[in-house]
């Protein structure tokens, strides 16, 4: 390679030596190698080669969604995955479905039912992740609502209201008003000339009356928001009494729960795949003709100067597979385990980054005694281990339905209900449970726990990235070591989101496909 | 006749060699795969799992810390946040399952491990002489003392397991005699620093 034909490649890693990857991200667009999208929509377009393979190690989304675009641009694409089955964490499990958790191991006893299915992984899909609802798209896998927030949910924290479940509703009218009302306060009691003219003011005054419902003295009197008691139809409603603002502060709920909707990633309308998510990945293995190799856990990854090496267990024994490149989304931090010959900062940056513990727990109902609570879908919260009651946002009016139990966010109580039996773990959700629904555990049939940590081939869910891995590792692990990527959502700035691995398989690819054409060009 | 017996010949020896390539690694026998999952290809650990390295352990050791998970008197005491993992997975371990691992632990070829933590081996010279009486002067272990060798393990692995014996979250168990007697041995490394020392001192016993 001489100076002046610098690739647009050597050019973005002399851009990346110099400012970081954010440099070399504003460059790459610059440059017009990236769509001017953040993540959604940024689809690479492969050209049309011949004679090339890639080796894709995991059928997880990232592989498959990669595996599927170089399948189109006449890549010769071998997949191998550890697991029996594809998907990696979007699994959905149905009657007979396995959980591979080690130590214990759970076949779902659900019914037989399309409704009655766990989505263990991903769950809900945002409307701006638009990478995979393309695919959604293409390969047209029925999508349909997901319900994220719903205010005739309950907020239950035992530091509050006497530990009694109050309606989420109840909690926001009643927080919304108490505040405006002291605001207004404040209004009249102030010198405000310096922030608002008179008119500004009087505008202001009229749009906190708005937003916390106060009525024409600027006081909080209670809101139709927040439901009435009784009446309402074919008399006239009354109201209950509002809560006390200081139980309202005692509780964690104003903390984030109950701005949960307004989270980009989080906001209504969000969807679900028809019948459980894992249709979403039936519907890329139904749209790729390459092989997957089942049951084949790499054992070694070695880069040579002009492709890779992979070795896999196989029937107990070792295989050998070889590709002029390769798209890696194994979880990284089981890498480290696998032989290699990779430079040490980039297996070290693979020690860095802890993985989550999450946890889910599906519970079979014999009844949808919810709906009759006012609830369709949404989410209960809790200041118990479980943290999360779902309720299912399909099959309405249905004899049984699928609950989701408890769903642990905080690694550090999802370490702690991981540790607990099988019994436990379900005795635990259930307890939660009756104190947000009297007599919840008496329409339990069966459940089955999904503890990351320990599921086969994952152990963990999301990579747990924050702003100092961010900026120390993130940028190592997603430059490619010789011709070997790592894809993921774990290499991603949204990782636990299916998006976020469709996004890093498309950058990865747009950096292939330079290369490619670089040699190209080259050979010509 | 001939030529079809050449042929078949050299497809075998082909396919021979191919497999004497690939099989230079040992692949987890069938029911063990999860051994790996967690402690690495061969067992050669993996510090991103906590997972330390399992070759070159004598079989005595590795049967009593399976013991030592099943009694919970280790993945079961507060503090330990790694061991649980092992626990569960011990605790359905069956002998026959035992045997098979011990069986192919033992064929596995012994790698020395990267030494991960910075100490002042001097120091950790003087501070191992009185680990030496059980674990040995080269640290090689001590089966009638049940003292697992040190050398040539994950000087990372030893760092978590001194700072459980010294919180608690190892050597309390009820019945657990030999975390007691080492539980009660760490008057020694009073401190991080101390414990550091002695492992740079351990790190370079390992022998290549």
């Amino acid at each position: 390679m001489t100076e002046q034909t610098l690739s647009r490649r050597r050019f973005l890693n002399l851009v990346g030596a110099a400012g970081g990857s954010a440099a070399v991200y504003q460059t790459a667009l610059a440059l017009g190698l990236i769509p001017g999208e953040v993540h959604a929509g940024s689809r690479a377009s492969l050209s049309k080669v011949r004679g090339i393979s890639v080796l894709i190690l995991g059928a997880g989304i990232s592989g498959l969604a990669a595996a599927y675009e170089l399948e189109q641009a006449g890549y010769r694409v071998t997949i191998i995955e550890a697991s029996p089955r594809p998907g990696g964490r979007n699994l959905t499990v149905r009657r007979g479905d396995a959980i591979e958790e080690l130590g214990n191991r759970q076949i779902c006893d659900f019914d037989d039912h399309p409704d009655l299915y766990l989505n263990c992984g991903p769950a809900r899909i945002p409307a701006h992740h638009q990478l995979l609802l393309h695919y959604c798209r293409l390969f047209r896998v029925p999508l349909e609502p997901f319900i994220n927030v719903n205010y005739q949910a309950y907020v239950s924290d035992s530091k509050a209201f006497d530990g009694r479940p109050v309606r989420q509703r109840e909690y926001v009218a009643d927080a919304r008003g108490f505040m405006t009302e002291l605001a207004a306060k404040g209004m009249s009691e102030q010198d405000l000339d310096k922030h608002f003219s008179a008119l500004d003011e009087e505008r202001f005054l009229e749009f906190l009356r708005a937003y916390g419902d106060l009525d024409e003295k600027l006081l909080y009197k209670g809101s139709s928001r927040r439901g009435y008691q009784e009446g309402g139809f074919t008399r006239a409603g009354v109201l209950g009494s509002s809560l006390d603002f200081a139980e309202i502060l005692k509780s964690d709920f104003w903390k984030g729960r109950m701005h949960w909707g307004e989270n980009q990633d989080q906001s209504a309308p969000m969807m679900q795949a028809v019948g459980g998510n894992d249709r979403i990945v039936a519907g890329f293995v139904q749209n790729i003709r390459s092989q997957i190799h089942f049951n084949a856990p790499v054992q070694s990854i070695q880069l040579q100067e002009d492709g890779v090496e992979v070795i896999y267990a196989w029937r107990g024994r070792a295989k050998k597979a070889r590709a002029d490149y390769c798209l890696n989304c194994i979880p990284f931090h089981l890498i480290p385990g696998i032989q290699n010959n990779f430079p040490a900062g980039y297996v070290d940056a693979m020690t860095r980054v802890p993985y989550a513990s999450l946890v889910k727990v599906g519970l079979q109902m014999r009844e949808r005694f919810w709906e009759r609570d006012n609830i369709y879908g949404g989410i209960s919260w809790t200041d118990q281990l479980s943290e999360q009651l779902w309720y299912p946002s399909h099959g309405f009016h249905g004899q049984k339905g699928v609950v989701l139990g408890a769903y642990l966010l905080s690694d550090k109580k999802g370490r702690e209900f991981t540790r607990l039996s099988q019994t436990g773990r379900l005795r635990e959700a259930m307890r939660a449970g009756e104190l947000i629904h009297p007599g919840y555990s008496s329409y339990v049939e069966n459940g089955v726990t999904v503890c990351w940590q320990r599921i086969a081939h994952q152990l963990g869910c999301n990579a747990r990235w924050n702003e100092e891995r961010l900026a120390e590792y993130f940028p190592i692990l997603q430059k490619p070591a010789g011709r070997h990527y790592l894809v993921g959502d774990q290499i991603s700035h949204h990782s636990g989101w299916q998006e976020g691995a469709v996004s890093s398989a498309h950058f990865a690819l747009a950096d292939l496909q330079e290369r490619v054409q670089t040699h190209a060009r080259a050979a010509v | 006749m001939p030529v079809l017996r050449f042929s078949l010949l050299l497809l075998l020896s082909w396919q021979l060699q191919a497999f004497k390539a690939a099989a230079d690694l040992s692949v987890a026998p069938a029911g063990l795969e999860s051994c790996v999952m967690c402690h690495g290809v061969e067992l050669a650990g993996n510090q991103a799992t906590a997972a330390p390295k399992l070759t070159g352990l004598p079989a005595w050791h590795l049967r009593q810390q399976l013991l030592a998970f099943q009694k919970g008197w280790r993945g079961l005491l507060p503090g330990d946040t790694t061991g649980p993992d092992m626990r569960a997975r011990a605790l359905v371990m069956t002998e026959k399952e035992t045997a098979a691992f011990l069986t192919w632990q033992a064929s596995l070829p012994v790698r020395p491990v990267q030494p991960r933590l910075a100490g002042n081996a001097e120091k950790g010279r003087l501070l191992y002489r009185s680990c030496s009486t059980c674990h040995g002067p080269d640290a090689g272990g001590n089966k009638s003392l049940k003292a697992p060798p040190l050398a040539g393990r994950n000087d990372w692995y030893l760092f978590r397991q001194l700072q459980y014996y010294r919180s608690g979250a190892r050597g309390t168990g009820s019945g657990d005699v030999q975390g007691a007697v080492m539980r009660g041995s760490l008057a020694m490394l009073k401190d991080d620093e101390a414990m550091l020392d002695v492992l740079a001192y351990i790190s370079s016993l390992q022998q290549d």
